[in-house]
């Protein structure tokens, strides 16, 4: 049931100053992050997460929204103004955004961009922030053979999603459940797989595993890439960063209506993420162009379209993380950890009895797009530049150092510390070799789960009848092999046919 | 074309040789199931099961050579570097303790991570050295005196 009541005064707590202070820092640090190349809102979180032990609950959670929406936003910046996207989700801006730039149209495609980030990310929040009310009494229908379904079902679509092999999403998603087998079993009082060592009977715990996963293999990944804004762009001109009547007419209210839903049904999907979001919604905008030979040379409505998506996305991906415990993207994961630090679990009773801690974490997200946004751009805009200038053996140095530690401090455990760095090892070959880091994460983090629900409704009265004959289960098992039809067999059996059709020519 | 495939072997060489010393730890542990109902070791083998064939298509594709170009690394000696500094990190930071192994761990990284600037070697110890103090003075400052949160003084 939504709480209209709940819901005012959850952006009135937002807006306190000594909330709204943790906001605006937020805002900045995503906004570092989301634009310097090879930086990710989602390492900022994982960078963070061992100082949130030391903070309190909202504060904690309004600066990672801040952090969210902020490090989706600011991948246009340096997509924009030097063709390298900040953020995976700014990919498909750079293709339209850098020829503007070259023409000298840079700060209109900035100002286009900030804009659909602004009203993306506003309504992908509200929606969330009504839609989590009503979802709490639908959560209890599904029972344990259901809730067993839905992580299988988000297991594979993580497995599919990404781009690449099928084959190794399965095993990325594979090798995650493995490690959260690590440690006590989730049902009787058995260690499994420590290797006899005391220290492993507790498992590879969450943010060394995060943070080896997404900052220590990142800082290899960087050692041996080298990235230069070869030219430097030119000053922009505050008056040009205003979005024009003209060209939001030019795009169009459909444009953005349709770029909001294709964000958010994607941010629902688990793994999904904004770079699916930007892509899916950037091809319908070409698609259903008039002159669809205009894009790719600097056509606005492609970067409104994977703008509004992206930032959609963030208040889709929190959905099924707060009522299920499933993210929908690789940052809702984290900031999922963020939760578990804090004592809140996802489920109904978040939903309910905690709304005054959930309602202020997604009126910061709304809050965040609405009020910093804009006016950021329209104040730093011309400095954004200064961002990607700054000297790599000071930033790498800092951003290891601040990773080793955190995996340190994070349980005060050197073997803790160590397991980061294997782990950030084996991730860096692993990414190398194209294995979805999303997929591994989602296992991960799903692992415990997966196996408790199945091995409960193993043991109930018809075993594992109950996964098809109760109807929750069956729609989430449908919805797998829907999945896998569309994303996986039939682009194989395309691909099987053209080549066979080239064969006989 | 070896060379590519010889990569994807070896990664699914190894992932079969995880998977099987994962089952067979898992079946040490005990059988799957126990009076009929799903003991520890049951989901373990379960992913084990699903994970060979998955990693045999994979060495299929490595041997049939199908497996688009992926996993060259293109700086072998600052990757080489990155790891065995940061192993070395993790090593020393709890007997040497928190100031002296951050320096030394920043030094080296900032010292790879510079290479690609025009100076010359002088220079760049220079200033990785100046970087490892900053940044380690800052690290204390957030941690020790922000956060409240002790770090390791060192053994000796």
């Amino acid at each position: 049931m939504i709480d209209i009541n709940a819901i005012g005064q959850s952006f009135i707590t937002v807006l306190q100053p000594s909330i709204l202070v943790w906001l605006v820092v937020g805002f900045f640090i995503g906004t570092f992050f989301g634009a310097v190349p090879g930086l990710t809102a989602t390492l900022a979180i994982a960078l963070l997460l061992p100082f949130t032990y030391g903070m309190d609950t909202i504060p904690a959670l309004v600066m990672c929204m801040g952090i969210f929406m902020a490090g989706i936003y600011a991948g246009s910046i340096t997509a924009t103004t030097i063709n390298i996207p900040g953020a995976p989700s700014a990919m498909m801006t750079a293709i339209e955004g850098y020829p503007l730039m070259k023409k000298g149209e840079g700060a209109k495609a900035l100002g286009h961009a900030a804009f659909s980030s602004t009203i993306g990310g506003m309504v992908g929040s509200v929606v969330t922030l009504f839609l989590v009310g009503m979802a709490a009494p639908l959560v209890t229908l599904i029972k344990t053979p259901g809730k067993f379904s839905l992580i299988f079902f988000a297991l594979v679509v993580a497995a599919t999603i990404q781009r690449g092999s099928f084959v190794k999403g399965i095993i990325a998603v594979l090798l995650g459940l493995m490690v959260a087998t690590i440690g006590m079993d989730v049902a009787n009082p058995v260690s499994r797989f420590d290797l006899g060592l005391t220290q492993m009977v507790s498992g590879v715990q969450l943010i060394p595993f995060i943070i080896g996963v997404f900052a220590i293999s990142e800082v290899l990944i960087q050692a041996e890439t080298h990235w230069k804004a070869t030219e430097m762009a030119k000053r922009l001109r505050r008056r040009d960063l205003i979005p024009r009547l003209s060209d939001l007419k030019k795009i169009g209210l459909i444009t953005y209506v349709k770029s909001m839903f294709i964000g958010y049904f994607i941010g629902v999907l688990p793994g999904a993420g904004g770079s699916m979001a930007a892509f899916v919604s950037y091809s319908e905008a070409v698609r259903s162009s008039k002159h669809p030979e205009t894009y790719g040379k600097g056509e606005i409505t492609g970067i409104a379209a994977a703008e509004t998506a992206n930032n959609t996305m963030c208040g889709g991906a929190l959905l099924p993380m707060l009522i299920f415990g499933i993210p929908g993207d690789a940052t809702s994961a984290i900031i999922m950890g963020v939760l578990f630090i804090h004592g809140l679990v996802p489920g109904p009773h978040l939903l309910t009895v905690q709304f005054n801690v959930v309602g202020p974490m997604l009126a910061a997200l709304g809050l965040c797009a609405a009020l910093l946004i804009l006016p950021s751009l329209l104040i730093l805009g011309p400095y954004y530049l200064k961002i990607v200038s700054i000297n790599r053996g000071i930033l790498y140095p800092f951003i290891a150092m601040v990773a080793m530690v955190g995996a340190y401090v994070a349980s005060f455990s050197f073997f803790q510390m160590g397991v980061a760095v294997v782990i950030g090892i084996l991730t860096y070959f692993f990414r190398k070799q194209g294995f979805s880091v999303i997929a591994l994460l989602m296992g991960y983090i799903l692992g415990n789960q997966a196996e408790l629900y199945l091995r409960t409704t193993l043991t109930l009265g018809d075993g594992p009848i109950l996964l098809f004959t109760r109807i929750p289960s069956i729609i989430f098992l449908v919805l797998s092999v829907i999945f896998v039809y569309f994303l996986v067999v039939r682009p194989y059996l395309k691909q099987r046919k053209q080549q066979g059709g080239l064969c006989k020519s | 074309m070896k060379k590519r495939a010889s990569i994807e072997l070896v990664v699914a060489a190894v992932i079969l040789v995880v998977l099987t010393l994962y089952a067979v730890s898992a079946v040490t542990l005990c059988p799957p199931f126990i009076d009929g109902i799903p003991s520890p070791s049951f989901w373990p083998l379960l992913l084990a099961g699903i994970g060979y064939p998955s990693c045999l298509v994979i060495l299929a594709r490595a041997l049939r050579e199908e497996s688009p170009v992926q996993g060259r690394i293109s700086s072998r000696k600052a990757i080489i570097a990155t790891i065995g500094l940061t192993g070395l990190y993790a090593v020393i930071f709890s007997p040497v303790g928190y100031w002296i192994s951050t320096i030394l761990y920043c030094f080296g990284l900032s010292m790879v991570f510079s290479t690609e600037q025009r100076r010359s070697t002088v220079k760049r110890v220079i200033f990785s050295m100046i970087v490892a103090i900053g940044l380690t003075a800052i690290g204390y400052a957030m941690y020790e005196l922000l956060f409240n949160i002790r770090l390791p003084g060192g053994k000796w």
